[in-house]
């Protein structure tokens, strides 16, 4: 294998995209349109340039093949070897479900991404901090892209609009180091008055910083250690809900040698704390370093953190870092909002996935368009291939799919546009994401809206702040 | 001073006034019988008065106008001033005595500086004993630009100084944890933090900012810097006692009242309060080894009269020092003038003040010898205070921790044991009602406590020619709970007081080898007393040593058996906790039981409890532990009502002890017991270390052989706790299935 380190990168690509289902009902969410590829697309480059050349991809098993032919359509840019894994369809798998499922064939390190995760962050960066620190877990920690959650109106309902502000997640870091995170937990699970913190922890981290201006990007390094313990808990189903948090707590557990038995006298209520427990992740964690090592680091007398006259570098064997990402743009593309402002970015990003920029000025106007005169397309567009666009056309901060039509007169401004779609004369469309193979009539409104698959839309028809698409789908509109 | 003009000028001149206002006065116990004599800000440290090191950092930032706020001894401070040099040309600040004598606390004394409104600027308040050498006025600064800027709501400044937890200069009592603002430095969530097993921050502060830091890293360097607004706050809430209060209050008030208050984080400077004995030794080891610089002794303690010549290995001698062949000043010495030191004798880690003499093969360690002590030949000290004109005899060796008041004698031939405070006059009312402020309940409580202790010379214990009496600062409680408050503050070196952090205290400190070796005498000595003792009926009395009942807290019968019918018909009526406190204060008021006695009986009292439901009698039976468990569990909020603090948790632990003395069956199922108290979050690790390590007992009394056997008792649940120590915080959140 040629990948760094023998490391194994797992892109998961099982999502349903249950945060979007307006767009997600015909399409898997791994292969929804960003720009001119695919969303798999982008986690599969940025780990081709972070050095991985075999990746393999976890996604449903009816999946596979339209994934698979997806992929090896239109980019030939992918070199690396890709390996689908299918998993059932029946099971509702979470994301530690999927890595059980595939634990074995990790051997030392393994980077998990979404397939969702579009990013210029540079992965090699990730792993520079996780070599570093010698890290049990790395995390992709974001800046919270405000203007995503905030400003910007998003196409569909505004009931629906409300989004993941809620998923904040408060995280603390250590203040002389903030790349190790010390603190993790969601907001929306905070429903006890206080927060507490032992003294213990007080004591070992006596400053932390704790923020919840950060998102989590779903790329986590996972060493092989805590893949073992996560094999020895079955109940564990979600990386980012459940493995995360409890390794991040686990660093505050000590590595005891040789427990001590339990005290004769001892064995009362309360005091059968330790007797059959499991073993935990410390353990596991300090199996996987060497005798020596170990015995090396139980007679040291240094200790990275300063001042803690009982402190032992024994303590420090769980650790938990993050990579933050500060400039540059990253978002996952799970909502319909975050994936409407990935599809809007992509114009200017594209370059960063491409080996070659030359191509970049050829890649928002391919040569394969046909433009009418006197019609404007903006710098900040994306077209497709074979893309006709009529007389006296604007487009602006838009992203125009593959072999669309677009009459004349017809003004589109901030939208996403997906393939095969025709839109008849003088439409205004403005912010709004139109599927595959929609069908705008003449002279039509749409504002805010979010057309479904294969829909057609009649001739002057005015919509605002609407979801159009497919019978249940229009149930769910009448509804509301 | 030549008068400004009136009108219009005045503004402009008062915008320049950088005005401080210092609290020469603690409104506490903390230094026992020293301050009996003296107030706090004029005790020496390296020699010198500790107003010194305050008005001296107070010059160093700017600061012209000077208001000493004092009440204690306040004469005294005023003398001290009039001749000091910031009284005489060329001050560059005005200092200005205020006095009162009905203040009781700092509360008090910034609402009379309101009534004087004296304060017309930002100003500084700092308190008479702190060392520092920061420059104040750069938190001036700061807060000035804040208050003028976006946080015009901004009332105060705290300074505080960065020192991870275990830090010498930080000073238990005074640990606190905060919550600071990102990026702000305003202050969300204030807490003073020792003692309590866990800390938690209210939730909504996290909800409602995005980005906090937590402190546990910070120590109190009782340096504020206030807006002209705050002595009007003090006055507008007059239940505002310490500035503790009202940081808490407005922070508590923050919606109502608008106001903010803002932190300021030092790093690479000193700022430190003498705020106890702990932090006394503390300090002056700071001010010797130069952190404190240029407050240091050659530097700042010399002046016409004195010259003082700094040395290798941190030795500072005055000029005319007597030093004798064959004397040895190790490390880290002071030596004030006129002293004599005489031969053979061996000083180190020490302060030995002006016209001291020290005899011959003397050795001194860790100790502050103040001026005129005189210490006759082969003594040893080792951790020892001894105030002016203290005079310790031939031969006699003094323990950790002892503080020897003015003018004490002791010896010849004695050993002072460990933390014993000496004064050479009887504790007398009058001077309680002086010193004892009220500030904390503990001081309230020796004020009524002191007026019934008849303290006795004791020449047989202090020698022939001594002139000694023992001060006790908390007679009524029982004894563990004064060797904390002294174990805690002094005489133990930092891992030993950090015990609840190391395991390893156990060998390698000679001290608590002393302490085994103590207790193993006990074992061997007495062992069979004891068990003949425990064998017998509990009610026997022992003419031997150890007494159940001498030593027990007396218990008023009638208010047990009423306490426990309370928790019967409370637990058959499910009384709410809240009636049910309602209805054990007011039989506290009916029995007129001190406070103390309740919490004594509590943990017994459920114990009982359990017995008389099961309708069995108190035995070791599992049933009844398993009922007493759920007993103590149900009442758990209940017990932490009553049981908060370290004094109270001791005094639980001992009635737990008491009652397992009293019922044979049951003495060795006090390991579980304590683990049910554990468990309910009644009693903290900490607590129990502390009760377990307590060893201020006079040895052979009754005291220290109830709690020897005690001790062996709980032995086997405290190993278990220090082991499960490291276990405990990944316990409480295991996910098993």
């Amino acid at each position: 294998m040629s990948n760094p380190g023998d490391w194994t990168a797992v892109i998961m690509a099982g999502g349903s995209g249950s945060r979007m289902t307006d767009l997600t009902n015909q399409c898997p969410k791994a292969l929804l349109p960003v720009g001119r590829f695919p969303m798999i697309w982008y986690p599969i480059r940025s780990l081709e340039k972070a050095g991985f050349s075999d990746i393999i991809i976890i996604t449903r098993q009816s999946w596979q093949d339209q994934i698979h032919s997806a992929l090896s359509v239109d980019t030939g840019s992918i070199g690396a070897r890709l390996e689908m894994v299918g998993i059932p369809d029946s099971e509702d798998w979470g994301t530690a479900d999927s890595l059980r499922h595939i634990a074995d064939r990790i051997r030392t390190t393994a980077l998990f991404v979404s397939c969702d995760l579009i990013s210029d962050c540079k992965l090699s960066d990730l792993m520079l901090i996780h070599r570093k620190y010698n890290s049990s877990l790395t995390v992709i920690l974001s800046q919270l892209p405000s203007s995503i959650l905030a400003e910007t109106p998003v196409p569909g309902f505004k009931s629906k609009q409300k989004n993941s502000a809620a998923e904040k997640i408060s995280i603390g870091f250590e203040s002389s180091n903030m790349d190790h995170v010390l603190y993790w937990k969601a907001q929306i699970d905070m429903e006890d008055e206080f927060v507490f913190f032992t003294r213990k922890f007080l004591d070992r981290f006596p400053c932390t910083r704790l923020q919840s201006t950060w998102a989590d990007c779903h790329a986590y390094l996972i060493n092989k250690s805590v893949i073992r313990y996560l094999k020895e808990r079955p109940n564990i189903s979600s990386l980012q809900g459940e493995l995360l948090p409890l390794v991040v707590q686990k660093q505050m557990s000590m590595y005891v040698r040789d427990r001590p038995k339990e005290d004769a006298d001892m064995a009362s209520p309360g005091s059968d704390v330790r007797v059959g427990k499991k073993k935990d992740l410390v353990d596991f964690v300090a199996e996987s370093e060497s005798d020596l090592t170990n015995s090396v680091k139980f007679l040291s007398l240094t200790s990275d953190s300063f001042g803690l006259s009982e402190d032992s570098p024994q303590k420090d064997l769980v650790r938990c870092y993050a990579y933050r990402q500060t400039s540059g743009f990253c978002v996952r593309a799970n909502t319909v909002a975050a994936y409407f402002e990935a599809c809007k970015q992509m114009p200017r990003l594209i370059g960063t996935f491409w080996n070659n920029k030359k191509k970049e000025a050829l890649l928002n106007v391919p040569e394969s368009t046909t433009i009418k005169p006197k019609s404007q397309v903006g710098a900040d567009c994306m077209l497709g291939e074979s893309v006709t666009i009529g007389e006296k056309v604007s487009v602006k901060k838009s992203v125009i799919g593959k072999h669309c039509k677009i009459a004349d007169k017809v003004r589109i401004t901030n939208s996403v546009i997906m393939d095969h779609v025709t839109i008849q004369d003088s439409c205004n469309i403005i912010n709004c994401i139109i599927a595959d193979s929609a069908n705008i009539g003449d002279k039509c409104e749409l504002n805010n809206c979010i057309i479904g698959h294969n829909q057609s839309i009649p001739t002057m028809s005015k919509h605002t702040n609407e979801v159009v698409s497919n019978v249940s789908q229009m149930m769910e509109v009448f509804l509301e | 001073m030549a008068p400004k003009g009136k009108s219009r000028n005045e503004d402009l001149v008062q915008e320049d006034i950088l005005q401080a206002v210092v609290i020469a006065d603690s409104f506490n116990v903390r230094f026992g019988p020293i301050t009996y004599k003296k107030p706090r800000t004029l005790l020496p440290l390296v020699n010198i008065p500790l107003i010194e090191y305050t008005f001296e950092a107070l010059a160093a930032s700017g600061v012209q106008e000077v208001f000493v706020f004092c009440c204690h001894l306040g004469d005294q401070v005023r003398e001290h001033i009039k001749k000091s040099k910031w009284m005489q040309g060329g001050s560059p600040m005005t200092v200005t005595t205020l006095m009162s004598d009905s203040c009781l606390s700092m509360g008090d004394a910034l609402r009379e500086i309101d009534a004087k409104s004296l304060i017309r600027n930002d100003f500084i308040l700092i308190t008479g004993d702190l060392v520092s050498n920061m420059d104040i006025s750069q938190v001036v600064k700061e807060h000035k630009a804040r208050t003028h800027g976006k946080d015009k709501s901004s009332v105060m400044t705290l300074v505080y100084k960065v020192a991870l937890p275990g830090h010498r200069t930080r000073s238990k009592e005074d640990d606190m944890f905060l919550v600071e603002e990102g990026g702000t430095g305003r202050l969300l969530y204030f807490q003073k933090s020792h003692d309590s097993r866990k800390i938690k921050i209210p939730m909504d502060i996290m909800l409602e900012h995005d980005d906090i830091i937590s402190h546990n890293d910070l120590m109190d360097c009782h340096i504020s810097v206030c807006s002209p607004v705050v002595p009007t706050l003090f006055t507008d809430n007059f239940d505002y006692q310490t500035r503790d209060d009202f940081v808490k209050g407005i922070l508590v008030n923050e919606e109502i009242m608008g106001n903010k208050i803002h932190l300021s984080i030092i790093r690479d400077k000193y700022a430190a309060r003498v705020s106890n004995m702990h932090t006394y030794d503390a300090i002056s080891k700071d001010v010797i080894t130069r952190w404190t610089y240029p407050l240091v002794p050659d530097l700042f303690g010399s002046n016409q009269s004195e010259r003082i010549k700094y040395g290798r290995h941190n030795v500072y001698c005055s000029e005319d020092v007597t030093l004798s062949r064959g004397c040895e000043l190790c490390q880290d010495v002071v030596v004030g003038s006129g002293t004599e030191i005489g031969s053979g004798s061996v000083v180190s880690g020490c302060v030995v003040g002006r016209n001291c003499k020290i005899g011959e093969n003397v050795i001194l360690r860790n100790s502050y010898l103040w001026d005129n002590v005189t210490v006759e030949d082969n003594c040893e000290i080792d951790t020892a205070l001894l105030c002016s004109g203290v005079k310790v005899l031939n031969n006699v060796i003094i323990k950790k921790g002892v503080i020897l008041a003015w003018e004490v004698v002791v010896g010849p031939d004695v050993t002072v044991p460990q933390g014993t405070q000496l004064m050479s006059e009887p504790q007398s009312d009058g001077f309680d009602d002086t010193e004892s402020f009220g500030e904390d309940d503990m001081t309230t409580d020796n004020k009524i406590s002191n007026g019934k202790e008849d303290s006795v010379q004791d020449t047989e214990k202090y020698g022939q020619r001594s002139k000694a009496y023992l001060y006790k600062p908390d007679v009524d409680s029982d004894n563990e709970e004064e060797g904390l408050v002294v174990d805690v503050t002094w005489g133990l070196s930092a891992s030993d007081s950090e015990d609840h952090l190391s395991d390893n205290s156990e060998e390698d400190d000679d001290d608590s080898r002393k302490e085994q070796d103590v207790e193993s005498d006990l074992e061997e000595g007495e062992p069979v007393d004891l068990e003949s003792d425990d064998e017998d009926e509990d009610v026997v009395d022992s003419s031997l040593g150890f007494n159940p009942k001498a030593c027990m807290m007396e218990r008023n019968s009638a208010f047990y058996q009423e306490l426990l019918d309370t928790f019967l018909r409370a637990n058959s009526d499910k009384i709410s906790d809240d009636n049910l406190i309602l209805e054990i204060n007011s039989l506290k008021h009916a029995y007129t039981v001190p406070i103390d006695q309740v919490i004594h009986s509590l943990p017994s009292t459920l114990i009982e409890m359990a017995a008389q439901e099961l309708k069995i009698p108190i035995s070791a039976e599992p049933q009844l532990l398993a009922a007493a468990k759920k007993n103590i569990e149900q009442y758990s909020s209940l017990l932490c009502y009553y049981i908060k603090n370290n004094e109270t948790k001791l005094i639980a632990i001992n009635g737990l002890g008491d009652f397992v003395i009293k019922h044979k069956d049951l003495q060795p199922r006090l390991p579980q017991f304590l683990n049910f108290l554990y468990d309910a979050d009644v009693l903290s690790e900490q607590a129990l270390f502390g009760w377990f390590e307590s060893s201020n007992f006079s040895p052979g009394s009754n005291e220290a052989l109830r709690h020897s056997f005690l001790k062996r008792l709980a032995q086997p649940f405290i190993k278990w706790l220090r082991e499960a120590e490291e276990e405990s915080s990944d316990d409480d959140d295991e996910e098993e299935d």
